[in-house]
């Protein structure tokens, strides 16, 4: 139990935030997504998933791509091989916490 | 439900999008009419076994088939990505057993086609046709995770069924235009639902 404790505690914080778990989430099973898309799929507003994107770029877990087609922005999103490492990581904490009897 | 059944959704939820505005439908829709066509078009030629027609079909299905894919791209490009967005799904494991069960069961049926000797009544060249099809359908049906391709499948069947009293390439015209046509209604009914439900922004 102190284990799992410890497990939870070493939870990593970037990852383990509703928002951001969803971001991850998705981009994990997909090779890329674009902005639009996300905020369909996560209902976060854009401000809101503009944000978080910026904290998973800054930690280096989440590549975006912006390239200007027929005068609007397209963001494009992916997780870049450190993201899908700490994900799979943070994924293997939790099935060890939760799914352990 | 647990983190791996989470991203298990998420995984179908990605696979079901690519159809979920009935325009890749729709271009399966065509491809099959053009099929219907090309079959006719061997039908009616007085030497129907000429391979520079044969080959020159199947350049011209193969011409139709890449042309459709862009144009269902371009489609996409302008109606869906800017309601929805875009993904590129990922590709691992992607080649499931039940591609290799439906190719074998459609070698399977090939090897069978001379040997069986089906009841009068149903025409077996049509039969063999829409199972094919159908094993198509119902590939699409498992890869997207999309119920109405099962139902879809049933199509050719039931037409080829209806088969019986006509000649076999009549019957293999109706039937592959007849699952055309219906593949062309569905994912326009779908594409209308679609954008009633995703009106565009801005």
């Amino acid at each position: 139990m102190s284990n799992h404790l410890e497990t939870i505690a070493s939870l990593d914080k970037k990852i383990h935030e509703p928002a951001r778990l969803a971001i991850m989430m998705l981009l994990y099973v997909v090779d890329n997504a674009d902005f639009l898309y996300i905020q369909k799929q996560t209902q976060l507003t854009k401000g809101n998933l503009s944000s978080h994107l910026s904290t998973l770029e800054e930690a280096n877990y989440v590549a975006i791509e912006k390239t200007i087609k027929d005068k609007t922005t397209h963001t494009s999103c992916s997780l870049t091989p450190l993201g899908r490492q700490a994900f799979e990581q943070y994924r293997h904490q939790i099935n060890t916490v939760f799914n352990e009897r | 439900m647990s983190i791996d059944k989470q991203l298990e959704a998420i995984r179908r939820q990605t696979a079901r999008y690519s159809f979920q505005d009935g325009l890749a439908e729709q271009g399966l829709g065509v491809l099959f009419l053009v099929g219907a066509l090309v079959v006719t078009m061997q039908t009616a030629m007085t030497t129907p076994y000429d391979t520079f027609m044969q080959v020159a079909l199947s350049i011209f299905i193969m011409i139709v088939t890449v042309f459709g894919v862009q144009t269902v791209n371009r489609l996409k490009q302008r109606v869906t990505y800017p309601r929805t967005g875009y993904v590129q799904p990922r590709a691992e494991g992607q080649f499931p057993v039940v591609a290799l069960v439906l190719a074998l069961a459609i070698i399977g049926m090939a090897v069978a086609y001379k040997r069986i000797t089906f009841p009068d009544g149903i025409n077996q060249a049509a039969l063999f046709e829409a199972i094919t099809i159908s094993a198509s359908l119902v590939y699409v049906g498992a890869t997207v995770r999309l119920a109405r391709f099962y139902l879809l499948a049933l199509v050719p069947l039931v037409i080829s069924l209806g088969m019986g009293a006509v000649s076999a390439d009549i019957a293999m015209i109706v039937t592959i235009g007849g699952t055309g046509l219906i593949l062309l209604a569905t994912g326009f009914i779908t594409l209308q639902r679609y954008l009633h439900a995703h009106p565009q922004e801005g």
